[in-house]
Protein backbone atom coordinates (compact mmCIF):
# COMPACT_ATOMS: atom_id res chain seq x y z
CA UNK A 1 0.00 0.00 0.00
CA UNK A 2 2.81 2.34 0.99
CA UNK A 3 4.72 1.50 -2.20
CA UNK A 4 1.65 2.26 -4.30
CA UNK A 5 1.23 5.59 -2.54
CA UNK A 6 4.85 6.51 -3.19
CA UNK A 7 4.49 5.53 -6.84
CA UNK A 8 1.34 7.66 -7.17
CA UNK A 9 3.10 10.65 -5.61
CA UNK A 10 6.03 10.19 -8.00
CA UNK A 11 3.72 10.00 -11.03
CA UNK A 12 1.85 13.10 -9.84
CA UNK A 13 5.13 14.97 -9.30
CA UNK A 14 6.39 14.01 -12.77
CA UNK A 15 3.08 15.06 -14.35
CA UNK A 16 3.16 18.40 -12.50
CA UNK A 17 6.77 19.08 -13.51
CA UNK A 18 6.00 18.15 -17.12
CA UNK A 19 3.02 20.51 -17.17
CA UNK A 20 5.09 23.31 -15.62
CA UNK A 21 7.90 22.74 -18.10
CA UNK A 22 5.54 22.91 -21.06
CA UNK A 23 3.68 25.96 -19.84
CA UNK A 24 6.80 28.00 -19.01
CA UNK A 25 6.73 31.11 -21.21
CA UNK A 26 9.77 31.72 -23.39
CA UNK A 27 11.98 34.80 -23.10
CA UNK A 28 10.09 36.36 -26.02
CA UNK A 29 6.77 35.94 -24.22
CA UNK A 30 8.08 37.27 -20.91
CA UNK A 31 9.51 40.39 -22.51
CA UNK A 32 6.73 40.85 -25.09
CA UNK A 33 5.34 44.38 -25.45
CA UNK A 34 2.60 45.41 -23.03
CA UNK A 35 -0.59 45.94 -25.03
CA UNK A 36 -2.59 49.13 -24.56
CA UNK A 37 -5.97 48.86 -26.21
CA UNK A 38 -7.81 51.61 -28.01
CA UNK A 39 -10.18 52.31 -30.86
CA UNK A 40 -10.18 54.32 -34.06
CA UNK A 41 -11.07 57.95 -33.46
CA UNK A 42 -9.63 58.16 -29.95
CA UNK A 43 -6.26 59.23 -28.58
CA UNK A 44 -4.48 56.24 -27.12
CA UNK A 45 -1.69 56.95 -24.66
CA UNK A 46 1.46 55.13 -23.66
CA UNK A 47 4.00 56.46 -21.19
CA UNK A 48 6.22 57.78 -23.98
CA UNK A 49 3.89 58.63 -26.85
CA UNK A 50 0.27 59.02 -27.89
CA UNK A 51 -1.30 57.96 -31.16
CA UNK A 52 -4.71 58.34 -32.70
CA UNK A 53 -6.04 56.73 -35.89
CA UNK A 54 -8.60 59.03 -37.50
CA UNK A 55 -9.53 57.82 -41.00
CA UNK A 56 -9.30 54.37 -42.53
CA UNK A 57 -9.43 53.74 -46.28
CA UNK A 58 -9.37 50.58 -48.38
CA UNK A 59 -8.28 50.71 -52.02
CA UNK A 60 -7.28 48.40 -54.87
CA UNK A 61 -4.67 50.85 -56.12
CA UNK A 62 -2.75 53.78 -54.66
CA UNK A 63 -1.47 56.70 -56.74
CA UNK A 64 1.17 58.96 -55.28
CA UNK A 65 1.59 62.42 -56.78
CA UNK A 66 4.96 63.96 -56.14
CA UNK A 67 6.58 66.93 -57.89
CA UNK A 68 4.28 66.61 -60.92
CA UNK A 69 4.81 62.86 -61.35
CA UNK A 70 2.24 60.19 -60.54
CA UNK A 71 3.36 56.76 -59.39
CA UNK A 72 0.94 53.83 -59.37
CA UNK A 73 1.10 51.19 -56.67
CA UNK A 74 -0.99 48.16 -57.54
CA UNK A 75 -1.52 45.08 -55.43
CA UNK A 76 -3.06 41.64 -55.77
CA UNK A 77 -4.74 42.24 -52.40
CA UNK A 78 -5.94 45.55 -50.98
CA UNK A 79 -4.29 48.65 -49.60
CA UNK A 80 -5.29 49.63 -46.09
CA UNK A 81 -4.47 53.30 -45.55
CA UNK A 82 -4.75 54.88 -42.11
CA UNK A 83 -4.54 58.62 -41.43
CA UNK A 84 -3.76 59.59 -37.87
CA UNK A 85 -1.65 61.73 -35.55
CA UNK A 86 1.19 60.93 -33.19
CA UNK A 87 2.98 62.85 -30.48
CA UNK A 88 6.00 62.07 -28.31
CA UNK A 89 5.56 62.80 -24.61
CA UNK A 90 8.96 62.43 -22.96
CA UNK A 91 11.70 62.62 -25.60
CA UNK A 92 12.36 62.99 -29.31
CA UNK A 93 11.56 59.70 -31.04
CA UNK A 94 10.47 57.92 -34.19
CA UNK A 95 7.78 55.24 -34.14
CA UNK A 96 9.52 52.56 -36.16
CA UNK A 97 7.16 49.65 -35.64
CA UNK A 98 3.63 49.42 -37.04
CA UNK A 99 2.01 46.07 -37.81
CA UNK A 100 -1.40 44.87 -38.87
CA UNK A 101 -2.53 41.86 -36.85
CA UNK A 102 -5.11 40.01 -38.92
CA UNK A 103 -8.01 38.13 -37.35
CA UNK A 104 -6.28 34.81 -38.13
CA UNK A 105 -3.20 35.82 -36.12
CA UNK A 106 -0.92 36.71 -39.06
CA UNK A 107 1.11 39.89 -38.70
CA UNK A 108 1.70 42.22 -41.64
CA UNK A 109 4.41 44.86 -41.48
CA UNK A 110 3.90 48.40 -42.65
CA UNK A 111 4.49 48.62 -46.40
CA UNK A 112 8.00 49.76 -47.33
CA UNK A 113 6.80 50.96 -50.74
CA UNK A 114 5.69 54.40 -49.48
CA UNK A 115 8.79 55.49 -47.60
CA UNK A 116 8.97 58.72 -49.61
CA UNK A 117 5.35 59.75 -48.97
CA UNK A 118 5.27 62.81 -46.69
CA UNK A 119 4.11 62.03 -43.14
CA UNK A 120 4.79 58.28 -43.42
CA UNK A 121 4.99 57.03 -39.82
CA UNK A 122 8.52 55.52 -39.65
CA UNK A 123 10.04 58.58 -41.33
CA UNK A 124 8.40 61.14 -39.05
CA UNK A 125 10.54 62.47 -36.22
CA UNK A 126 8.32 63.26 -33.24
CA UNK A 127 9.24 66.03 -30.83
CA UNK A 128 7.71 66.00 -27.33
CA UNK A 129 4.54 68.10 -27.15
CA UNK A 130 4.31 68.67 -30.92
CA UNK A 131 1.69 66.40 -32.55
CA UNK A 132 2.40 65.34 -36.15
CA UNK A 133 -0.07 64.01 -38.71
CA UNK A 134 1.02 60.55 -39.81
CA UNK A 135 0.11 58.13 -42.59
CA UNK A 136 0.28 54.33 -42.54
CA UNK A 137 -0.23 51.88 -45.42
CA UNK A 138 -0.51 48.10 -45.33
CA UNK A 139 -0.64 45.76 -48.31
CA UNK A 140 -2.95 42.93 -47.27
CA UNK A 141 -4.91 39.99 -48.62
CA UNK A 142 -8.57 40.97 -48.59
CA UNK A 143 -9.39 38.37 -45.93
CA UNK A 144 -6.86 39.89 -43.51
CA UNK A 145 -8.74 43.19 -43.20
CA UNK A 146 -11.69 41.84 -41.24
CA UNK A 147 -11.30 41.71 -37.44
CA UNK A 148 -7.77 43.10 -37.75
CA UNK A 149 -5.93 45.26 -35.25
CA UNK A 150 -3.35 47.99 -35.77
CA UNK A 151 -0.27 47.60 -33.56
CA UNK A 152 2.00 50.62 -33.07
CA UNK A 153 5.16 50.60 -30.95
CA UNK A 154 8.30 52.66 -30.65
CA UNK A 155 10.43 49.71 -31.67
CA UNK A 156 9.98 45.98 -32.11
CA UNK A 157 13.13 45.16 -30.18
CA UNK A 158 12.47 46.99 -26.92
CA UNK A 159 11.61 44.44 -24.22
CA UNK A 160 8.55 45.22 -22.10
CA UNK A 161 7.84 48.41 -24.04
CA UNK A 162 4.26 49.48 -24.56
CA UNK A 163 2.44 48.67 -27.80
CA UNK A 164 -0.80 50.23 -28.91
CA UNK A 165 -3.44 47.82 -30.10
CA UNK A 166 -6.14 49.67 -32.00
CA UNK A 167 -9.20 47.78 -33.18
CA UNK A 168 -11.03 49.11 -36.20
CA UNK A 169 -14.43 48.21 -34.74
CA UNK A 170 -17.35 49.76 -36.59
CA UNK A 171 -15.06 52.36 -38.21
CA UNK A 172 -14.00 49.76 -40.76
CA UNK A 173 -14.64 51.07 -44.28
CA UNK A 174 -17.47 49.15 -45.90
CA UNK A 175 -16.34 49.50 -49.50
CA UNK A 176 -13.03 49.08 -51.26
CA UNK A 177 -12.31 52.07 -53.48
CA UNK A 178 -10.83 51.37 -56.92
CA UNK A 179 -8.12 53.98 -56.35
CA UNK A 180 -6.82 56.39 -53.73
CA UNK A 181 -4.55 59.31 -54.62
CA UNK A 182 -2.04 60.70 -52.16
CA UNK A 183 -0.51 64.08 -53.01
CA UNK A 184 1.83 66.49 -51.24
CA UNK A 185 0.17 69.40 -49.53
CA UNK A 186 1.72 72.79 -48.81
CA UNK A 187 -0.28 73.55 -45.67
CA UNK A 188 -1.97 71.66 -42.85
CA UNK A 189 -1.31 67.94 -43.13
CA UNK A 190 1.70 67.16 -45.34
CA UNK A 191 -0.51 65.17 -47.72
CA UNK A 192 -3.99 65.17 -49.24
CA UNK A 193 -5.88 61.95 -49.84
CA UNK A 194 -8.60 61.61 -52.43
CA UNK A 195 -10.59 58.43 -53.17
CA UNK A 196 -11.81 57.87 -56.71
CA UNK B 1 18.31 15.73 14.91
CA UNK B 2 14.64 14.81 14.98
CA UNK B 3 12.69 14.49 11.77
CA UNK B 4 10.44 17.42 12.73
CA UNK B 5 13.38 19.66 13.42
CA UNK B 6 15.01 18.76 10.09
CA UNK B 7 11.75 19.58 8.28
CA UNK B 8 11.51 23.06 9.81
CA UNK B 9 15.21 23.77 9.28
CA UNK B 10 14.91 22.85 5.61
CA UNK B 11 11.80 25.00 5.22
CA UNK B 12 13.56 27.99 6.78
CA UNK B 13 16.62 27.50 4.58
CA UNK B 14 14.31 27.38 1.54
CA UNK B 15 12.69 30.67 2.55
CA UNK B 16 16.12 32.31 2.58
CA UNK B 17 17.59 30.41 -0.38
CA UNK B 18 14.79 31.10 -2.88
CA UNK B 19 14.88 34.93 -2.68
CA UNK B 20 18.70 34.76 -2.58
CA UNK B 21 18.71 32.68 -5.78
CA UNK B 22 16.36 35.21 -7.40
CA UNK B 23 18.61 38.15 -6.43
CA UNK B 24 21.75 36.37 -7.66
CA UNK B 25 20.12 35.48 -10.99
CA UNK B 26 18.64 38.95 -11.51
CA UNK B 27 21.57 40.93 -10.11
CA UNK B 28 22.78 42.24 -13.47
CA UNK B 29 19.28 43.32 -14.49
CA UNK B 30 18.62 44.94 -11.11
CA UNK B 31 21.90 46.83 -11.32
CA UNK B 32 20.98 48.15 -14.75
CA UNK B 33 17.45 49.16 -13.73
CA UNK B 34 16.83 52.87 -13.55
CA UNK B 35 15.76 53.03 -9.93
CA UNK B 36 18.91 51.36 -8.65
CA UNK B 37 21.39 52.85 -11.08
CA UNK B 38 23.17 55.82 -9.62
CA UNK B 39 22.53 58.76 -11.95
CA UNK B 40 25.46 60.25 -13.80
CA UNK B 41 27.07 63.04 -11.88
CA UNK B 42 25.99 66.43 -13.20
CA UNK B 43 28.01 69.60 -13.38
CA UNK B 44 25.43 72.39 -13.39
CA UNK B 45 26.67 75.70 -14.74
CA UNK B 46 24.90 79.04 -15.14
CA UNK B 47 24.86 80.56 -18.64
CA UNK B 48 28.01 82.37 -19.64
CA UNK B 49 30.25 80.72 -17.02
CA UNK B 50 33.16 78.62 -18.34
CA UNK B 51 33.50 75.08 -17.07
CA UNK B 52 36.18 72.42 -17.38
CA UNK B 53 34.69 69.22 -18.82
CA UNK B 54 35.88 66.23 -20.89
CA UNK B 55 39.32 67.63 -21.68
CA UNK B 56 38.15 71.14 -22.54
CA UNK B 57 36.90 74.43 -21.19
CA UNK B 58 33.23 74.77 -22.13
CA UNK B 59 30.96 77.80 -22.25
CA UNK B 60 27.37 78.38 -23.37
CA UNK B 61 27.37 81.53 -25.48
CA UNK B 62 23.75 82.03 -26.42
CA UNK B 63 20.40 80.31 -26.65
CA UNK B 64 18.08 81.99 -29.15
CA UNK B 65 14.36 81.34 -29.53
CA UNK B 66 13.31 81.64 -33.19
CA UNK B 67 9.83 81.40 -34.72
CA UNK B 68 8.80 78.24 -36.59
CA UNK B 69 5.04 77.64 -36.54
CA UNK B 70 2.21 78.80 -34.23
CA UNK B 71 2.91 76.04 -31.73
CA UNK B 72 6.63 75.37 -32.30
CA UNK B 73 9.86 77.33 -31.88
CA UNK B 74 13.45 76.72 -32.92
CA UNK B 75 16.01 76.96 -30.14
CA UNK B 76 19.46 77.78 -31.45
CA UNK B 77 22.15 76.97 -28.88
CA UNK B 78 25.65 78.30 -29.41
CA UNK B 79 28.47 77.03 -27.27
CA UNK B 80 32.23 76.77 -27.38
CA UNK B 81 34.98 74.55 -26.08
CA UNK B 82 38.69 75.23 -25.77
CA UNK B 83 40.48 71.88 -25.77
CA UNK B 84 42.94 71.55 -22.91
CA UNK B 85 43.50 67.86 -23.58
CA UNK B 86 42.57 67.21 -27.25
CA UNK B 87 43.44 63.52 -26.91
CA UNK B 88 40.60 63.05 -24.39
CA UNK B 89 38.14 65.08 -26.46
CA UNK B 90 38.84 63.06 -29.58
CA UNK B 91 38.11 59.81 -27.71
CA UNK B 92 34.50 60.52 -26.89
CA UNK B 93 31.27 61.00 -28.80
CA UNK B 94 29.46 64.21 -27.99
CA UNK B 95 25.76 63.98 -27.20
CA UNK B 96 23.77 67.17 -26.79
CA UNK B 97 20.20 67.38 -25.59
CA UNK B 98 17.84 70.13 -24.55
CA UNK B 99 15.62 69.57 -21.52
CA UNK B 100 12.69 71.80 -20.61
CA UNK B 101 11.06 72.52 -17.23
CA UNK B 102 8.65 69.60 -17.71
CA UNK B 103 11.57 67.19 -18.14
CA UNK B 104 10.96 66.65 -21.87
CA UNK B 105 14.17 65.78 -23.74
CA UNK B 106 14.78 67.18 -27.22
CA UNK B 107 17.40 65.85 -29.64
CA UNK B 108 19.13 68.32 -31.97
CA UNK B 109 17.86 68.44 -35.55
CA UNK B 110 20.17 66.99 -38.19
CA UNK B 111 19.35 69.49 -40.96
CA UNK B 112 19.75 73.19 -40.25
CA UNK B 113 16.37 74.87 -39.95
CA UNK B 114 15.70 77.44 -42.74
CA UNK B 115 15.06 80.21 -40.18
CA UNK B 116 18.56 79.69 -38.71
CA UNK B 117 20.15 79.91 -42.15
CA UNK B 118 18.16 83.05 -42.90
CA UNK B 119 18.65 84.93 -39.62
CA UNK B 120 22.05 83.68 -38.47
CA UNK B 121 23.90 82.31 -41.52
CA UNK B 122 27.27 82.49 -39.74
CA UNK B 123 25.95 80.36 -36.85
CA UNK B 124 24.39 77.87 -39.30
CA UNK B 125 27.87 77.24 -40.70
CA UNK B 126 29.30 76.23 -37.32
CA UNK B 127 30.02 72.55 -36.72
CA UNK B 128 27.81 70.41 -34.56
CA UNK B 129 29.23 68.93 -31.38
CA UNK B 130 31.21 65.83 -32.32
CA UNK B 131 34.62 64.36 -32.95
CA UNK B 132 34.82 66.17 -36.31
CA UNK B 133 34.53 69.56 -34.60
CA UNK B 134 37.66 68.79 -32.58
CA UNK B 135 39.58 66.98 -35.33
CA UNK B 136 41.90 69.89 -36.11
CA UNK B 137 41.60 71.69 -32.77
CA UNK B 138 44.83 72.69 -31.09
CA UNK B 139 45.51 73.27 -27.40
CA UNK B 140 43.61 76.33 -26.22
CA UNK B 141 42.07 77.11 -29.65
CA UNK B 142 38.36 77.89 -29.29
CA UNK B 143 35.95 75.60 -31.17
CA UNK B 144 32.56 77.25 -31.61
CA UNK B 145 29.61 74.94 -32.16
CA UNK B 146 25.85 75.27 -32.67
CA UNK B 147 22.89 72.93 -32.35
CA UNK B 148 19.24 73.64 -33.09
CA UNK B 149 16.18 72.06 -31.52
CA UNK B 150 12.46 72.15 -32.28
CA UNK B 151 10.41 72.67 -29.14
CA UNK B 152 6.77 73.51 -28.31
CA UNK B 153 6.11 77.26 -27.93
CA UNK B 154 5.37 76.73 -24.22
CA UNK B 155 8.76 75.09 -23.45
CA UNK B 156 10.42 77.06 -20.64
CA UNK B 157 13.34 76.75 -18.18
CA UNK B 158 15.63 75.20 -20.75
CA UNK B 159 18.76 73.24 -19.90
CA UNK B 160 21.44 72.24 -22.39
CA UNK B 161 22.89 68.86 -21.42
CA UNK B 162 26.20 67.76 -22.91
CA UNK B 163 27.43 64.21 -22.46
CA UNK B 164 30.77 62.95 -23.69
CA UNK B 165 30.78 59.18 -23.13
CA UNK B 166 34.29 57.87 -23.49
CA UNK B 167 35.84 61.16 -22.40
CA UNK B 168 33.87 61.85 -19.22
CA UNK B 169 31.42 60.03 -16.95
CA UNK B 170 29.84 63.32 -15.94
CA UNK B 171 27.16 65.37 -17.66
CA UNK B 172 27.61 69.08 -18.23
CA UNK B 173 24.35 70.98 -17.71
CA UNK B 174 24.06 74.61 -18.80
CA UNK B 175 21.17 76.50 -17.25
CA UNK B 176 19.72 79.22 -19.41
CA UNK B 177 18.15 81.84 -17.21
CA UNK B 178 17.78 84.65 -19.74
CA UNK B 179 14.51 84.84 -21.67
Amino acid sequence: MSALRTLLICVLAIATLYAMRNSTPGYGDITAPIAIRGAVGERVETRDFAFGAANVHLARQVKVESFGRVKDYSTSGVWLIIEGAAVAKTETMTLTSADWLAGNGLRYELSQRFSTVPGYLPTERLEPGLPRPVLLAFELPEAAVDKGTLLVARSLVMPLAEELSIALGDKKPADIKPSVTIARSASGTPWTLAAR
Amino acid sequence: MSEKRTFWTCLLVLIVALPAAFVVRAWESLRESQWLAAGRAEIVVADGAPQAFAGGQWKLLDMRRLPRTDDARVILAEFEASPTEPAILSQGACRVRLVDGKGRRFEPVTLTEPIVRKMYPEVAERPRCGVLAFADAKDGAVVRMAESFIVPADARDLLLRIEFPGASDETLVFKWTRS
